[in-house]
C-alpha cells in the first residue's frame, strides 16, 4: 500500500481510476441528471486548466472566461461562415486564445501579482465590448446560434452520452497534463515561483518564460473546453461567453478544492457543482444569486481557516500524522 | 461644448479622487489588496438612498450619518480582513472577492436589480460662459474636494498621519519605533471605507445606482490608483481628475458603451509605458519601494 502511495506514477493511476469511475455515468438515462453531470464536468475542466497556471504560481487570473469565450466564438464563426468543422475550429480557437494569453502574460507577468489580475479582468471587458461592437461577425449582443445538424464531423450528437464522453476525455487529458507538469521541470519552477520569486530567480528559473508557458497551456485547454461547450449548448452570446462570473467560479472551485494540487479543482467542482444546481433549483424562483452568497461565505472560510484548500488541508494532516509515527 | 465637457469632467473627477485615495491609502499603508472597494462605494450609495427614502434627507444633509454608518461598516469589514493583513496578497484578493460577492448579492436580494436614484433637489442650472452645470454637480464637487484636501493635510501634518506614512514605508521598523501598527491598520481601514462610502453617497445624486455597479467602480478605482502610482496619494488625487475628464470626453464623442474600453486601453498603455504610475517621476523618493 505504501509503495503504491509513494510510486512516481501514482498520479497517473489516480487519473485513470477517476476517469473510469466517472465513465459509468453514461448509463444514466435521465437527461436532466446527465445535463448536471456535463455542466459540472465543464466547470471542472475550466477549473483544472485554471489550476495549471494560477494554482501552481499563485497568480490569480480572473479572465479565463475570455479564453473559453474565444474558443466558443472562433469555432462557431468558422463553422457558420466558412463551414469549417469544429474539430479544426477548436484548434484555431485555442491558437487565438494562446495568442491572447501570450500578449497579456508578457505585458503583466513581470509586474506585481495584482497587475495580472486586473489586466485579466480588463481583457475580459475589452473582448466583450469588441464582441458586441463587431456585430456583423459576432452577431452583436443577440449572439449566434448553431443549427442542429447532428453528425460526427459537425461535433453534434443526438444523445447526451456522446457529449459526456467528449468532456470526460478532455478532463482526462487535462488531468494527465497536470500530473505530468506536476513532476516536470516546468512544474517545479512554477512551485518555486509561488514560494519565493526572488529565490527561484536566483537559482536560475526564468520567471517570465515559465509563467507565460503555463498561461498558454492553461488558455489552450480552456479554449477547447469552450468549443466543446458551445457544441453542446449550440448558442453563444457576449454576455454569456465573456462572463466575469465564470472566471471567478473557476478560481473559487480550484481554491476551495485545493489550488496547486492535481485533483483539487476536480474535488471543488464535485462538491460545489451539485450544490449550485440544487440551490438554483430551490431558491431560483425567488432569488437567483443565493448560491453566490454561499460561494462568498465559503471562500472567506477557506481563506481564513484552510488557505491550502480542502485537499491541501487533508494532505497536511496526513503528512503530520506520518511525521508523528516516525 | 469642449469646455463644457472638460469642466464637467473635472467636477466628476473631484468625487473620483475621493474614491481612489481611499483605495490608495489601504494599499499603500496596510499593503492590503482590496478588490471590494467598488462595493463599499455601492454600499455608501445605498446608505444615502435609505436615508432619503426613510427620513426624507437629501444626500447633502445626510452625509454625517452616512459617515457614521460607514465607520461601523468599516469596523465590521476590518474584523474579517485583519487576519490576512501582512499575509499573502492572493489571500487578500480572494477574501475581498468573496466579500464583494456577498455584498452584491445580498443587496440584490434586498433592493432588486433596478436602478435607484435620488431626484434632483435643485431646478435651475448655473451657466458660466458657454457651459451649463447643475447645482448638484458643483455642490458635490465642493464637498468632495474639501474632504479630500482636509484628508491630505491630515495625513501630512497630524501624528496619526505620520504614523500611517511610517507604516507604509516599513511595517517592522515602525513596530520597533513604538507605533501601534494594528491601531494604524484599523484607522486606515475606517478612513478608506468612509471615503468610499462617502463617494458613493455623493455619486448617487448624479448617477443612479444598482447592486452590481460595484464591479465597475472597483475597476475604476484600481485604474486610478495604478495611474497615479501605487501607494502615491497625490498621484491618485490627480488620476481622479484625468479619469473624470476622459470619461466625459469619451462618453460624448464615442458613446457610453465604449467608455470602459477606453479605460482599459489607457490601463494597458500605462502598464507598458510606466507601470510605476504617471507621477512617479515627480516623486521625491529615489529608492524604489519593495
Amino acid at each position: 500500500m505504501k509503495d503504491l502511495l509513494m510510486n512516481k506514477k501514482r498520479d497517473y493511476y489516480i487519473c485513470i481510476i477517476i476517469t473510469i469511475v466517472l465513465a459509468f455515468a453514461i448509463f444514466i438515462k435521465d437527461k436532466y441528471i446527465l445535463d448536471i453531470f456535463i455542466t459540472t464536468l465543464y466547470i471542472c475542466i475550466i477549473a483544472s486548466a485554471w489550476n495549471i497556471m494560477c494554482g501552481y504560481t499563485g497568480l490569480i487570473s480572473l479572465g479565463h472566461a475570455v479564453f473559453a469565450g474565444l474558443g466558443q466564438y472562433t469555432s462557431t464563426i468558422l463553422f457558420l461562415k466558412f463551414s469549417v468543422s469544429p474539430w479544426i475550429g477548436m484548434f484555431a480557437g485555442a491558437i487565438i486564445a494562446m495568442f491572447f494569453a501570450f500578449f497579456i502574460g508578457v505585458l503583466t507577468l513581470r509586474l506585481k501579482h495584482y497587475f495580472f489580475t486586473l489586466a485579466t479582468i480588463a481583457l475580459g471587458t475589452i473582448v466583450q465590448v469588441l464582441a458586441i461592437k463587431f456585430a456583423n461577425l459576432t452577431g452583436g449582443s443577440v449572439g449566434l446560434s448553431i443549427p442542429f445538424r447532428p453528425s460526427l464531423g459537425n461535433m453534434m450528437f443526438k444523445e447526451y452520452q456522446s457529449y459526456y464522453i467528449l468532456f470526460l476525455f478532455l478532463l482526462f487529458t487535462v488531468l494527465m497534463v497536470t500530473a505530468y507538469i506536476n513532476r516536470s521541470r516546468l512544474g517545479m519552477s512554477l512551485i518555486a515561483i509561488r514560494e519565493d520569486e526572488v529565490a527561484a530567480s536566483s537559482l536560475g528559473v526564468n520567471l517570465l518564460k515559465s509563467k507565460v508557458i503555463a498561461l498558454c497551456i492553461s488558455a489552450f485547454f480552456t479554449s477547447i473546453a469552450g468549443t466543446f461547450f458551445v457544441q453542446y449548448s449550440l448558442f453563444v452570446d457576449p454576455e454569456g461567453a465573456f462572463n466575469l462570473e465564470l472566471s471567478i467560479k473557476a478560481a473559487m472551485l480550484s481554491l476551495i478544492g485545493g489550488a496547486g494540487t492535481i485533483f483539487g479543482p476536480l474535488l471543488g467542482g464535485a462538491i460545489l457543482g451539485p450544490i449550485e444546481t440544487f440551490l438554483r433549483g430551490w431558491l431560483g424562483s425567488t432569488f437567483s444569486g443565493a448560491y453566490l452568497i454561499i460561494y462568498g461565505i465559503l471562500i472567506i472560510f477557506v481563506v481564513l481557516v484552510m488557505p491550502n484548500g480542502i485537499l491541501g488541508a487533508i494532505t497536511d494532516t496526513m503528512y503530520n500524522k506520518m511525521k508523528k509515527q516516525k | 461644448m469642449f469646455t463644457q465637457l472638460i469642466v464637467s469632467g473635472i467636477l466628476l473627477g473631484g468625487v473620483y479622487a475621493l474614491l481612489s485615495i481611499g483605495l490608495s491609502l489601504i494599499l499603500g499603508v496596510s499593503k492590503f489588496v482590496n478588490f471590494a472597494h467598488g462595493d463599499f462605494v455601492m454600499i455608501g450609495a445605498y446608505m444615502s438612498f435609505i436615508f432619503y427614502i426613510r427620513c426624507g434627507l437629501f444626500p447633502y444633509y445626510s452625509w454625517p450619518l452616512v459617515i457614521l454608518c460607514a465607520m461601523i461598516f468599516g469596523a465590521i469589514i476590518f474584523l474579517v480582513a485583519k487576519h490576512t493583513i501582512g499575509k499573502k496578497a492572493e489571500n487578500q484578493m480572494l477574501l475581498t472577492l468573496g466579500l464583494s460577492m456577498i455584498l452584491q448579492n445580498s443587496m440584490l436580494m434586498i433592493f432588486r436589480s433596478d436602478y435607484k436614484g435620488v431626484p434632483s433637489q435643485f431646478g435651475s442650472s448655473i451657466n458660466i460662459g458657454s457651459a451649463f452645470f447643475s447645482q448638484e454637480q458643483i455642490i458635490i464637487f465642493v464637498i468632495a474636494i474639501t474632504t479630500t484636501i482636509a484628508f491630505l493635510i491630515f495625513i501630512q501634518y497630524s501624528n496619526i498621519g505620520r504614523a500611517m506614512r511610517a507604516v507604509g514605508e516599513n511595517r517592522n521598523t515602525s513596530k520597533l519605533m513604538g507605533i501601534n501598527v494594528k491601531k494604524v491598520d484599523l484607522i486606515v481601514f475606517l478612513l478608506g471605507t468612509i471615503m468610499a462610502c462617502f463617494a458613493g453617497a455623493l455619486l448617487i445624486t448624479i448617477y443612479p445606482t444598482t447592486p452590481t455597479i460595484g464591479s465597475a467602480y472597483n475597476i475604476l478605482a484600481w485604474i486610478m490608483v495604478i495611474l497615479g502610482g501605487v501607494g502615491h496619494l497625490y498621484g491618485a488625487f490627480f488620476a481622479g481628475f484625468i479619469i473624470g475628464v476622459t470619461e466625459t470626453l469619451t462618453g460624448f464623442y464615442l458613446g457610453a458603451d465604449l467608455r470602459q474600453l477606453v479605460y482599459f486601453i489607457l490601463f494597458v498603455i500605462i502598464l507598458v509605458i510606466c507601470p510605476e504610475g504617471l507621477f512617479s517621476r515627480f516623486s521625491f523618493r529615489k529608492v524604489k519601494r519593495e
